[in-house]
């Protein structure tokens, strides 16, 4: 297992990486390695250069503003893990993080890169795009901009990040009071890959559930969000029957996977269940703050 | 002088903390991967990308332009100088399908050796494969069994079939049993491929010896002896003139316990750059370069008295053996056609075993070789009986199996290179009763379990009884050395990759010497350290190379009392060895210790008498007397979740009985690893081959391994049935964990699953999407 040929720079601000992107054509960001690092050993990826964002100053930030938690392109899974921060405002980040690997792996991957990478069987892209998270992408010449999760995932490995450019950082919502997460996924064995993974917020006000944010990961290339599911729980009262009613909602296409070794039909029968579970969870969670 | 004390505990038996470890786990082990010699450079394998093509064409032209490349070698370059792969296990009528260094014009599995060429860097090796241009004609592929019998393509057409080993074992009157028999069940079962994956890939570093001209090879092998043999043989040089050593080894479990190409490749381009040339395989490698493990068909029929006597097995099984022979080829099949009655009289045993090539990597053996699946293959019989006759599980594997009383038992097989199979000391009874006890297995079971599927909970418990072949010869051999302060070196011929020798050995020599144990130094895996010795496989080295070690401590300690007698001036009846010393009767201060007797006897002392060699030194070879059979019965309790196909396993008990235990936390170790590995191929790993012969196990993200979090509590009781076959009745421990898994677990999972009907044929792997095309569809939600 060894790397083609590459050039390694490890520039320490945003503009010198941008510029060490732009020097080359197919230049490529480094954060935790703990993706790319096999794909270049494998020679799955040969880029010319490896821009190493880990020295980048102001990236290693996890901050908390305008009811949002901003975690930036350096910061850990393992320090999201172990933030007080983000155990009390992103529940379903943390239950699904504990689900990433192990704690090796976390401790130096980074929860953007892990996004950034979007292998179609991870879990936490489903927890982006049932919490509307929003990337702070920027261009080539440094001009920002702000991606929802739905426009962020792309086909299987593919994000919208343009050639040249960079994700500084990803934000979730803060869980409302009364927010109660759940994450499920079936796995050829503990901490694997996801062969489906489904991730569910649910929000009650006055005994009824306000707002329903619900994904899964694993069935298609994308992340999916299931909005029949959600409209189904919005109003109701938290009951065994109301979830599993809405869970029952939960469809979706197939396709077969890349490299996992699980049937579509297969996936197509869990879906429903593993919505079930993560709702499940997720009123669990309500019930224990209780 | 040492005075005397109270009576010295006893390390054998004890749960003395593995010596190696603390070196092992603060990362200062020494692996191949490790080495790092001046001037040394890079071997890099060109592999065939096609699983049945003729090489039409090897063009090296812009490999051998690039700067850094030294050299590019093809068959044509080298079949003068070597000879093929060899293969130890052969019947004196198997056909010949032997394994050339590279291939000799065809191809015959995806990753087979095609070209073998050196750079100066490691990097510039791997950049350079992708410069050999090489042309292929393609053949049919045969992937399956039914391809490969079915004979329209063969991988050696010049041996005129795909079949090229048939053993046969016929005990008593098979076709009267059937006769007479109340009722027949036959079944086919598939055992899949899978592959032992050693944490530690397999590498190598060769050197011609700049002082002795030698050729060095470091591999990491689980028999560097052999391997010095094997290499002698292929390259025509003495064996007097190669060293092999094996250093720290990461795991082999039968991968290692082989002779490989690269083993020869290496020291062939050592002989001609004399520079030192290293290849380290990486994991993409492994899962096509390295052997691959257990596939099997089996196909029994079983001859049942109404009152639930098993009376004959009549058996044929197919193993799927690849695209040439290995070293050890013939042995999975050999050991499961010997072994498949397990503990069970069954007087009447008939079966035929093949050996099958098809276009895949060589498969050879893996911890239990064939043993797992004819664990499997009975032990689903005996509840397939159980069942249809309406009979208690356990009690009818109690009425079938032999009771102490009829051991020895010769069974009227034979297993190659090990010899006749006669089953010498166990209770086999009583490790199934505990076993059923410990799991609770008893009759409220059905009801427990009627009870907990009325809550939506899929439970099943499963048992599996297996007897094993350990303990094999010829012979180990060991040298034991006392220097002057009394510290002790044990050299033992016995290699290890990760079983505890050092700690173990230790353990043997300090009782016989009655010393601590930190004065004993274990050494080994280097054949100019220790010039002769057999290995480590088939669970033998403990009992085997432990007996010798023990033996040769036995001659030391003989060889220190004539020693101190003649120092002493007495008799030597007139004293006695306690506490590592030797003490005058009756006179408990007057005693000359090791160290001093090891000063007396070194060269600056006065010879001594009778022509006695200088120096406190004795050897030992230990020979073994016959195969030793360990036993034990494995029960696993799981739950199945019928909504999503995943399985948990609850509870895992194996009570088992390895004669003398000589270190009870090894011992475990040894069942709780092999456990592991019986759970990963029962419901993770898998080497799956599409329709054109091309492995999709690529990476371990495609071969799923278990890992801690994946295992269970596993709960082990020990029964200790002393072998007399060997001098401390020690037997074999390192196979047994894998052997009754796959039984335990499959029967487990058909026990939960059979209120749908179900009826298991298949050792896996059960991953959930498996698992769930058991289940009804309809079936409500819980
Ligand atoms: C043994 C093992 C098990 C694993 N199991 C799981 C698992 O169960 N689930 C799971 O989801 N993941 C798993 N992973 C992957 C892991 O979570 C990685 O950490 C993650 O996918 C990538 O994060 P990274 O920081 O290591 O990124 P890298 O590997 O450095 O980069 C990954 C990709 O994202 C790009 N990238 C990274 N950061 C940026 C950025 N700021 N802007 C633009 N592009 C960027 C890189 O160019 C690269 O293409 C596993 C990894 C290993 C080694």
């Amino acid at each position: 297992m060894k790397p083609a040929p590459f050039d390694y720079r490890r520039p320490t601000t945003v503009a010198a990486a941008l510029t060490d992107l732009s020097s080359v054509a197919g230049a490529r960001v480094l954060a935790g390695g703990q993706s790319l690092v096999p794909l270049l050993s494998l020679r799955l990826a040969s880029p010319p250069v490896l821009v190493d964002i880990n020295r980048v100053a102001g990236l290693d930030l996890l901050t908390t503003t305008d009811s949002r938690v901003h975690i930036g392109a350096t910061v850990r899974q393992a320090t999201v893990l172990a933030s007080p921060v983000a155990a009390r405002h992103l529940p379903l980040v943390v239950a699904a993080l504990t689900r990433v690997s192990h704690p090796q792996v976390r401790a130096r991957g980074t929860v953007v890169g892990n996004l950034c990478h979007h292998d179609p069987a991870s879990e936490m892209p489903a927890v982006a795009v049932a919490l509307d998270a929003e990337f702070t992408v920027l261009g080539p010449d440094g001009t920002a901009s702000t991606v929802a999760a739905a426009d962020f995932f792309g086909d299987q490995f593919e994000v919208a990040v343009p050639v040249g450019g960079l994700v500084t950082e990803v934000s979730f919502p803060v869980a409302p009071p009364g927010s109660g997460a759940g994450f499920f996924e079936v796995a050829r064995k503990a901490r694997d890959y996801a062969l489906l993974s489904a991730a569910a917020q649910l929000t009650v006000t006055d005994g009824r559930i306000s707002a329903a944010a619900v994904a899964v990961t694993g069935l298609g290339h994308r992340p999916l969000r299931m909005d029949t599911v959600e409209d189904a729980l919005r109003g109701a009262a938290i009951t065994a029957d109301a979830l599993r009613a809405a869970a029952r909602l939960a469809t979706g296409d197939a396709v077969p996977h890349v490299n996992r070794r699980s049937t579509a039909a297969y996936r197509t029968r869990v879906l429903p269940v593993a919505v079930h579970r993560a709702l499940r969870a997720a009123a669990a969670q309500l019930e224990e703050d209780r | 002088m040492s005075t005397p004390t109270a009576a010295r505990p006893k390390y054998v038996g004890g749960a003395v903390k593995r010596r190696e470890d603390p070196r092992l786990l603060l990362g200062r082990g020494r692996y191949v991967a490790d080495i790092a010699l001046a001037g040394t450079v890079h071997m890099a394998v060109v592999r065939s990308p096609h699983a049945h093509a003729r090489i039409t064409g090897i063009d090296a032209s812009r490999a051998l332009a690039t700067p850094g490349v030294l050299t590019v070698l093809t068959w044509p370059d080298i079949s003068a100088e070597v000879g093929p792969i060899p293969c130890i296990d052969a019947y004196p009528d198997s056909l010949p399908a032997l394994q050339t260094a590279l291939a000799d014009g065809v191809v015959r599995y995806v990753g087979q050796p095609v070209a073998v060429l050196v750079a100066t860097t490691e990097y510039g090796a791997e950049d350079a494969l992708a410069l050999v241009d090489v042309t292929y004609e393609l053949l049919t592929p045969v992937v399956t069994m039914d391809d490969a019998l079915a004979g329209e393509t063969l991988l050696h057409p010049e041996l005129g079939t795909n079949v090229v080993t048939t053993i046969a074992q016929d005990v008593g009157d098979v076709d009267a049993a059937f006769a007479a028999a109340d009722r027949v069940y036959e079944e086919t079962f598939e055992i899949h491929r899978y592959a032992p994956m050693p944490m530690e890939t397999r590498g190598v570093v060769a050197e011609v010896d700049p002082i002795s001209e030698r050729l060095t090879l470091t591999t990491s092998t689980q028999f560097p002896h052999l391997v010095r043999g094997f290499l002698s043989g292929c390259l025509g040089i003495p064996e007097s003139r190669i060293r092999v050593v094996a250093p720290d080894v990461g795991g082999g479990f039968g991968a290692k316990c082989e002779f490989y190409c690269e083993e020869l490749l290496a020291p062939l381009l050592a002989l001609r750059l004399r520079r030192p040339v290293r290849w380290i395989e990486d994991r993409r490698e492994h899962l096509v370069a390295s052997t691959h493990a257990r596939e099997q068909r089996h196909t029994v029929r079983v001859a049942v008295l109404e009152d639930g006597t098993v009376t004959a097995v009549d058996a044929r099984s197919w193993t799927s053996s690849g695209a040439a022979y290995s070293t050890l080829t013939t042995t999975p099949a050999s050991i499961s056609s010997a072994m498949l009655r397990g503990p069970y009289r069954i007087p009447h045993y008939r079966a035929r075993a093949h050996c099958v090539l098809t276009n895949k990597t060589p498969l050879a053996v893996y911890r239990g070789a064939g043993h797992p699946q004819a664990v499997l293959v009975m032990e689903r019989m005996m509840d397939v009986i159980a069942a249809d006759l309406g009979r208690d599980r356990v009690a009818l594997r109690l009425q079938n199996s032999l009771t102490p009383a009829e051991l020895p038992s010769d069974r009227g097989t034979a297993i190659v290179l090990a010899g006749p199979v006669v089953y010498d000391t166990g209770d086999y009874g009583f490790c199934l009763t505990r076993a059923a006890e410990m799991i609770g297995l008893d009759e409220d079971w059905p009801a427990q379990q009627a009870a907990a599927r009325a809550e939506g909970r899929y439970l099943g418990i499963g048992l599996a009884n297996l007897v094993e072949e350990t303990s094999i010869g010829p012979y180990e051999s060991s040298v034991v050395r006392v220097d002057g302060s009394g510290a002790v070196t044990v050299l033992t011929g016995s290699s290890p990759h990760g079983q505890g020798h050092v700690t173990t050995f230790s353990q043997l020599v300090a009782d016989e010497l009655e010393i601590d144990i930190e004065r004993i130094t274990v050494l080994y895996g280097d054949t100019d350290v220790v010039t002769d010795g057999v290995g480590t496989f088939a669970s033998r080295s403990a009992a085997i190379g432990g007996a010798a070690a023990r033996k040769a401590a036995g001659v030391v300690k003989d060889k220190a009392m004539a020693v101190a007698a003649h120092v002493l001036e007495i008799d030597v009846a007139d004293l006695e060895w306690r506490d590592g010393a030797a003490h005058v009767r009756g006179l408990p201060a007057r005693s000359l210790s090791l160290g001093e007797l090891a000063q007396a006897s070194t060269a600056w002392n006065a010879p001594l008498p009778g022509g006695m060699s200088f120096n406190l030194e004795g050897t030992y070879q230990h020979q073994a007397a016959g195969i030793a059979f360990s036993n034990a019965t494995h029960a696993a309790k799981l739950a199945v979740d019928v909504q999503t196909g995943e399985v948990e396993i609850l509870d895992y008990v194996v009570v088992h009985d390895c004669g003398t235990v000589i270190n009870p936390t090894i011992v475990e170790g040894q069942v709780h690893g092999g456990v592991a590995q019986g759970i990963g191929g029962t419901f993770m790993e898998d080497l799956p081959y599409d329709a054109d012969g091309r492995p999709l196990a690529r990476t371990l993200q495609d071969y799923t391994t278990p890992t801690a979090s994946d295992m269970p509590w596993i709960r082990t009781d020990h029964m200790e049935s002393p072998t007399p076959l060997n001098p401390y009745g020690m037997k074999g421990a390192g196979e047994g964990g894998a052997t009754g898994a796959p039984g335990a677990l499959v029967n487990a999972l058909q026990d939960a699953l059979s209120v749908f009907g179900v009826h298991l044929t298949v050792d896996g792997p059960w991953t959930p999407d498996r698992v769930l095309d058991l289940v009804p569809e309809d079936l409500p939600w819980a």
